[in-house]
Order: C-alpha cells, then structure tokens, then sequence
C-alpha cells in the first residue's frame, strides 16, 4: 500500500481520503501517473469508499463532461459543472457537497423529497440501484469524479499553493534558499543599506552580507540557516552585488506578503530571486541581479575576543528610544561603558560644544545583562552612529560589545512574526582623538 | 447648439466621477466630444510633461445618462466639441465621491462665456432638504473648421491581447519598476502569459502573469513584445481610479501597446503607450 496505514490509521475518513489525493497529486506533480500508480490509487479509494461508488465515480468521468466556470475577479472561485444532454450537476472544488439525490439521502441522511422542489427534472428522487453497502457513504458520485477529473484529466490540477522545485534541478545550484515571509529579511536589509556595494558569504552555517563605508564603519547581516524555510549550500560561496538592487527587489511587491526563493549557481552568474505573492498565485517576479568579484572586507571579530570585553545587554526599543533621542546635529557621540557609576553613558557633542548626555544604570530594566571588566571610553562620529537607526528600530535585543581600544560593536536582533532570528552586527572604529 | 444630460443612478455617478478624476491627473486640458449617441473625452499628451500617455474614454449616452440631448450649432453637423479645463470638471465632480448624490445635470450654457454647468443635488444627513451645488466649468467651443484636428483616436491593430483580471499588483509593481529602468518590455504569448521585464545596468527583473485569458489572436501570433517608456506606463496606472477591473493589453509588436478597460459594456477607456527603442 503506498500510502503507509500505520502514519494514518488515528485520521478520520475525510483526511484519510484527503491524503490519498493529495499523496497522488504529488505523484504527478512530478511525473504522470503510471498505470499501476493509477490501479493502486482506484485500489486505494474502493478501500476506503466502497467499490460501487468509484466506479459509478469513474463511469460519471467516461460519460459527463466537465465544465469548469471562474469567476472573473478571482481566479480561485470556481465551479464546476458536469452535464451529459438536460442532465447537469454543479459541484464546487474542495466542497463535500452536491444536490444529488443521493447525497440528500445516503449522505446527509435526509429523508428523500423533502429539500429543493426546484431540482431539474432529470433527476430522480430516489437513488435506484444503489446496494445496500452504499446507504451509508461519506460523499457522492459527483464530488468523487469531480476530485477524479481534477487529478487524472486535468494536468494543471487545482493551483497547487506550494511552489516546489525537485530535487533534481538544486545539482544545478550552488546556493538555494527560501523564506517564506519576506518581510524581516527586508527590514534587515534596509537596514544596513548604507552602502552600494555588499558582498555576500553563504556556507554552512548561513548567509552573511557584509557592507563597509570607508573602512570605519561596517555592517553584517547573518541569517542561520534556521531562518531559511529550506536552505543548500554546496562549499563556500562568496560574491559581491549591488545592494540597492538587491533591496529594491525585496521590495518590488510592497507591503504585499511574498514568499521568496534565492538562487545562485556559480562564479560569474547572477544571484536569482524570485517572488511568490500570496495574494495572486498566478504571478511571480523573477529578478536577476548581477554579481561580481570582490574584496574580502575587514574581520573585526577577531579584534572583540578575549576576556577584557565589556559587554551589555539590551532590549531594543528601550535603547532605540534613547538613541533616537540623541542630538541630530551633534557631531561626536562619547560611549562610557565602566563597571562602577556611571555604567552606561552616552554624551553628545554638538556644534558650540554643546553637552548632552544619558545615563543608564546597570540595575535599570531595559539591561538584560551587565557585564563591563573595565572603564572604556571612546568617540564615535555621530553619522556612523546614526547609520544604526533603522537596525536598532526593528531590534528585539541589542548587545554592545567594546574593547580596550573602543572598537564599538553593536550585535542586534531581529525576529520575525515566525520567530526566526536575523542577526546585524555594526563595526565601529572610534575616533583618535578618544585616546586622551 | 444644446447639450444636456442627466444622471439619477448612485453608482453611475461614482463610476462617471471616476473616469473625470483619472483623466485629470494625467493632463490639464481634457477635450469632449458629444455626439447623438457617445459621448467621448481625451486627454492628449501633455506638451509640458513627456509623462503622461493619450486616455480615451468613449460612453455611450444611453448607459450612464436617462436623459441626454445634443443639437450640434447646424442641423448638418454631428457633434459639439469642447475643450475645458479637466481639474475645473474634476472638482466640479468631486461632489459625487461621497454617494450622497441624488442626481446630476450636465448642461452646456452661455453665462458671460460659454461653460458647462454641472448642478449635484446632494442628499444631507443633518436635513431632509436637499442641497443643490452649481459648479460652472467654463469651455472653449471648437469650430467645425477646426473639428479634423480633434478626432477620437482610433484603437491601434494589435497581434495579441490578454486580459488581467486584477490591476492591483501590476499597478504597484508597474510603480517600483520605473526606478529601476527607464524603459519596460511588455511580452505576452498566446498561452496566456504576461511577461513585464525592466533591465537596469546590474540587474534584470522579470514580473510573471500567468493564466491570463487571450482576448484576441491573430494568425501569426504565437508571441509579441514591445518596450514602453516605464513612466508613461506609471503614470497611467497612477492615474487611474477605476480600482479592480478588467485590463485588456493589446500589444503591437515594435508599435504601440493599447489598454482598455471596460467599465461597463458600452464604457470603455483606452490608453496607448508608444514604442520606444531600447
């Protein structure tokens, strides 16, 4: 039996038939059924259905004809008719209905007669020649050779929601991944488009857009491979694009939900993206974006390991609350991070030297955790800070990493509605002048 | 000469202010020509902006209007044919968006000059009474001499059209498109696809319509593209505000590329999007 009765036998009949469709479908979804495939399936439904009602089923798809009506603003509305001369039945996709006499009675178990005097003649009122095995049935004829039609005849099929690739075609791809909800990973790229060129590092462990403005400042978004509704990679994959473009297409459907599939299958070639909104199946945007050799950019990591790291932990809003609150037209921002008073201090320089400052104690709520070896304080050009805005703004968790030195790393945490987490790590480089 | 037309129906009135209220987004000018039974306006090419493409609207009279009667200045002459200002009639309409109108009169008189009166009767919540708002929309009358430099464009030959049963994510895209490139190819083939392309200098984007119904085929046609200025296409859909109805898209190959919508069956609005080389 193909369908494996162990996994199933805790369904009810309306999923057990359910799946045996849908485990069909997929069949052919690949390639067409075979004859045994066909034998199996005719087999599978007797099983579950009764003999009698498949192949009164399969006798209605040899002599009715089908005609399928949809409706004109939405393409998933649909109904069915299957008539043979005067005699007509409509029936709708995915609905376990029909008008058929036989439905009314072995059914719904209704008493025969009693609902819709307006039935068109050819119908009779009692199903004839119907066994007695048959008085009690979990659909009729009619739904049968409906979802039959949809299977055997009609190669198009019902429009299957889920967009697959077989196996086959990911050996042509060196990187294929998929999220199913665009929008987060759009976010986060917004977020660090700062500059246009990004250069992309896809392996194992995920995929890393790295993006540098002039050596001082740089930014990564890393996405684990957890964040992926399917993700393959084959070696190591590293190429620079134009992050613009890139952003531009995440975008292209607007506030519209969309799935997305990223493909990429070797040096040289273009990074695909394609977009599946969910709101119209029928359309899809396939973008094509170049690529091109690059520079590794700096690693900064290797700078922020080690035990004399002072370390915060932060909620987002609460900390972007306070950034945002910090002079605009300030030209230096001052970060003290100490493990005595004052904690956390953040202190503005702005034009006639005008001094602005905050304070966070390490016992305030917004600190998750507090975690300062030493007293660090560096300069910062507010530009480079600001550059963080819009990272900080969709940010869960923010942690503020600095060295002896001052290299301020900000790590910060992005989740979507499914939970999935995409991280955005800033480098900055602090300001000479610090050091005094 | 005479010219009066009256509207009763709610929806009628909003579908007519509609179609006034795209056309006055995409020109200053709006041309209208009334015949015994159609009534036509055009909005041409604006001569101050390359952006906006030519929109035709032809209705026939007895569909939106109970009453409509014309008499042209001669008993020989088939038409009167006006120019007027389409943000005065736009405005002179606005009173028809909220759907509290109970009618509408459209009536060509001479006060000190020549204008077209539109008198709303509107329905208020506050009184039983209802409120009559005049808006007068002053025209120019173009002579007869002058009439075969005003003509009702004629819709283009095409190989192929496909109809696209929802404008909504076509508009949006249409929108994000024209950053990307200064120019987008419309490809469509006869088995119902609708390829929208947009190439910029490092990337190429490809929008799919799948499943679309062919309108019309010609012998030879198994597929047919043509590249279109993408803000023309843009202000087009912009423009519009008849939301979520049909679009028929009549591609001429390396020629033009025509749109109709059909608002009602004998009210529709055209729009033609010229080629332009690569």
């Amino acid at each position: 039996m193909a369908v494996e009765l162990e996994n199933i036998t805790n369904c009810f009949l309306p999923q057990l038939v359910e799946k045996v469709f849908e485990h069909y479908h997929d069949i052919s979804n690949i390639c067409s059924l075979t004859k045994e495939d066909r034998e199996q399936l005719f087999c599978d439904l007797s099983g579950l259905l009764g003999k009698e009602l498949v192949e009164r089923s399969l006798r209605l798809l040899d002599e009715y004809s089908f005609t399928y009506y949809y409706s004109k603003n939405n393409r998933k509305q649909c109904l069915v008719e299957l008539h043979k001369g005067t005699t007509y039945f409509r029936v709708i996709p995915g609905n376990n209905y029909c008008k058929c006499d036989f439905f009314q009675s072995c059914v719904l178990q209704l008493p025969s007669g009693i609902l819709y005097h307006d039935l068109p003649s050819g119908i009779t009122t009692t199903p004839v020649g119907w066994s007695e095995a048959s008085k009690f049935s979990y659909t009729c004829p009619h739904v049968l050779a409906l979802k039959l039609h949809q299977l055997l005849l009609n190669p198009a099929g019902p429009p299957s929601t889920k967009t697959r690739m077989d196996s086959q075609s990911y050996s042509d791809y060196k990187f294929v991944g998929r999220v199913d909800h665009v929008k987060t990973f759009n976010t986060a790229i917004k977020s660090i488009c700062f500059n246009d060129y990004a250069v992309l590092h896809i392996s194992d462990e995920g995929l890393r857009i790295t993006v540098e403005q002039g050596r001082s400042i740089q930014a990564t978004l890393f996405m684990p491979p957890g964040a992926f509704t399917e993700f393959h990679v084959q070696d190591f994959q590293s190429f620079g694009l134009k992050l613009n473009d890139l952003s531009e297409c995440l975008n292209l459907f607007g506030s519209a939900d969309c799935s997305i599939r990223m493909m990429y299958k070797d040096q040289g070639e273009c990074l695909y993206l394609i977009l599946y909104p969910y709101d119209d199946e029928d359309v899809s945007t396939e973008c094509a974006i170049k690529t091109m050799d690059c520079e590794e950019p700096i690693d900064h990591d290797m700078n922020l390991k080690g035990p004399d790291l002072n370390v915060i932990f932060a909620r987002g809003p609460n900390l972007y609350k306070i950034f945002h609150e910090l002079d605009k037209s300030a030209e230096e921002f001052e970060f003290i991070t100490s493990p005595d008073s004052p904690y956390f201090k953040i202190t503005t320089v702005g034009v006639l030297q005008a001094v602005f400052s905050v304070e966070v104690a390490k016992t305030s709520s917004m600190m998750m955790m507090f975690n300062c070896r030493q007293t660090v304080k560096a300069r910062y050009k507010s530009q480079q800070i600001r550059l963080t805005n819009k990272a900080m703004q969709a940010a869960t968790k923010v942690a503020i990493k600095t060295n002896s030195i001052g290299l301020l790393e900000l790590h910060l945490v992005i989740q979507g509605e499914g939970q999935e987490e995409i991280f955005v790590q800033f480098y900055v480089i602090p300001l000479l002048n610090s050091v005094d | 000469m005479k010219f009066r037309a009256q509207m009763k129906d709610p929806l009628y009135m909003r579908e007519f202010q509609n179609i006034i209220a795209t056309l006055s987004k995409l020109s200053k000018d709006c041309l209208m020509i009334l015949g015994a039974q159609q009534m036509h306006l055009i909005v041409n090419e604006d001569q101050s902006s390359t952006s906006s493409p030519l929109v035709w609207v032809s209705i026939a009279a007895t569909e939106y209007f109970p009453e409509y009667v014309m008499e042209a200045a001669h008993p020989d002459q088939d038409y009167i044919v006006l120019i007027m200002s389409a943000a005065n009639l736009g405005r002179a309409l606005s009173f028809l968006r909220g759907g509290g109108a109970n009618s509408c009169k459209l009536k060509l008189q001479r006060i000190q000059f020549p204008c077209i009166s539109v008198a709303c009767s509107l329905l208020s919540t506050s009184s039983t009474e209802a409120r009559d708002v005049l808006y007068d929309v002053p025209v120019t009358i173009i002579p007869a001499s002058d009439w075969p430099t005003y003509v009702v464009p004629q819709v283009p030959p095409s190989q192929l059209a496909l109809a696209l049963p929802s404008l909504r994510l076509l508009r949006s895209l249409i929108d994000k498109l024209k950053n990307m490139s200064p120019s987008l190819e419309f490809q469509a083939n006869s088995d119902g696809e609708l390829n929208v392309v947009a190439t910029s200098e490092m990337s190429t984007v490809t929008s799919r319509f799948k499943r679309l119904l062919p309108r019309f085929l010609s012998a030879d046609s198994d597929r047919a593209s043509c590249l279109v200025d993408s803000r023309k296409a843009s202000a087009f859909f912009t423009a519009l505000q008849l939301a979520n109805e049909e679009l028929t898209i009549a591609i001429d190959r390396e020629h033009s590329i025509h749109l109709q919508i059909d608002v009602r069956k004998d009210v529709m609005l055209h729009s033609i999007l010229p080629a332009v080389c690569a």
